[in-house]
């Protein structure tokens, strides 16, 4: 991937960063953001790639995937992965200017915090049935 | 070759092996993989209908398109998903309804992740398996602010038996 470096913006930590959420994989019984939207080959995203909000709009984040209607938009403030002393950077592309990354994540505990900050913008229409019933499971 | 899964756990040995009771049904699941033949026979309690939640997750989970988290994700591996649900039943076994993950969701790039929670405890562990088998986890202990993360890749499955054992039981 090349990016285009004239169009570059600074991104402020109140900005919000869009992430793409299946709902078949990537929630949990309570309808939470699991662990495992940021990882990628099992392994913790170095790159995590997500959409400058102020840059696009929800619904062109969905269009980004083949199938929108199997996908929600999870926004995570930009000053959160830079707590976790993440690096937060715009990456153009030419198919998607608001396209950004959050770089250097090496640890699961990361894709778990990450994901705990990470606020669904809509409620999955269809969200994944519990395993359990809520009153007889042992977590939280 | 069909063995009872206590033969198997002895003969790898497994120490939880003495948890199994004495008679219980045995039904044969024939692993997918055809390098699996040779292995243990799992064996599944009489119709249980607090498993059938957790089967069909496993289902829609294996029947998950290319690409499925739209950043260009394979479907889980066979392989991931018949040694989940082995995990799966084998806890199920030994420690009832109380084993069933609170959770379980595919990765991207083949694999799967299996979590339990034990707010007694104040434990909770992430299970990775990965498409060929590649074990990893990460565990989270201590509630609060002053929560405990350890995380390992590339560890055996005997270990990653142990770490599920301790929250579960």
């Amino acid at each position: 991937m090349s990016s285009d470096s004239h169009n570059t913006q600074e991104i402020q930590d109140s900005d919000l960063l869009y992430r793409r959420l299946a709902i078949i994989g990537h929630f949990t019984p309570d309808g939470k953001v699991s662990s495992n939207a940021f990882k990628l080959n099992g392994k913790p995203d170095p790159a995590i790639s997500v959409d400058l909000g102020r840059l696009t709009t929800q619904e062109k984040s969905l269009n980004q995937a083949k199938n929108p209607s199997a996908i929600k938009i999870g926004a995570v403030k930009a000053g959160f992965p830079r707590s976790l002393h993440l690096e937060v950077a715009h990456d153009p592309q030419p198919e998607n200017p608001s396209h950004s990354l959050i770089k250097g994540n090496k640890t699961r505990e990361n894709c778990r915090l990450l994901a705990e900050q990470t606020e669904v913008l809509a409620t999955p229409t269809q969200p994944f049935p519990p395993i359990l019933k809520k009153e007889s499971h042992s977590g939280s | 070759m069909q063995e009872s899964l206590e033969t198997y756990l002895l003969r790898n040995g497994n120490n939880l092996s003495f948890l199994f009771p004495i008679v219980f049904p045995q039904i044969y699941i024939p692993p997918t993989q055809p390098a699996m033949r040779s292995e243990y026979t799992v064996y599944v309690p009489h119709y249980e209908p607090k498993l059938a939640p957790v089967f069909k997750r496993f289902e829609a989970i294996s029947n998950l398109p290319q690409n499925w988290d739209s950043y260009g994700s394979e479907p889980p591996s066979k392989t991931a998903l018949d040694a989940a649900r082995k995990i799966l039943l084998y806890f199920f076994n030994a420690r009832g309804e109380q084993s069933i993950p609170y959770n379980i969701v595919p990765l991207s790039g083949g694999g799967i992740q299996m979590e339990w929670k034990n707010k007694d405890k104040a434990i909770e562990i992430e299970v990775e398996i990965g498409p060929n088998l590649a074990f990893s986890y990460l565990q989270i202990s201590s509630p609060g602010a002053n929560r405990e993360f350890e995380e390992k890749d590339d560890v055996s499955e005997y270990e990653i038996r142990q770490l599920i054992d301790n929250v579960v039981r």
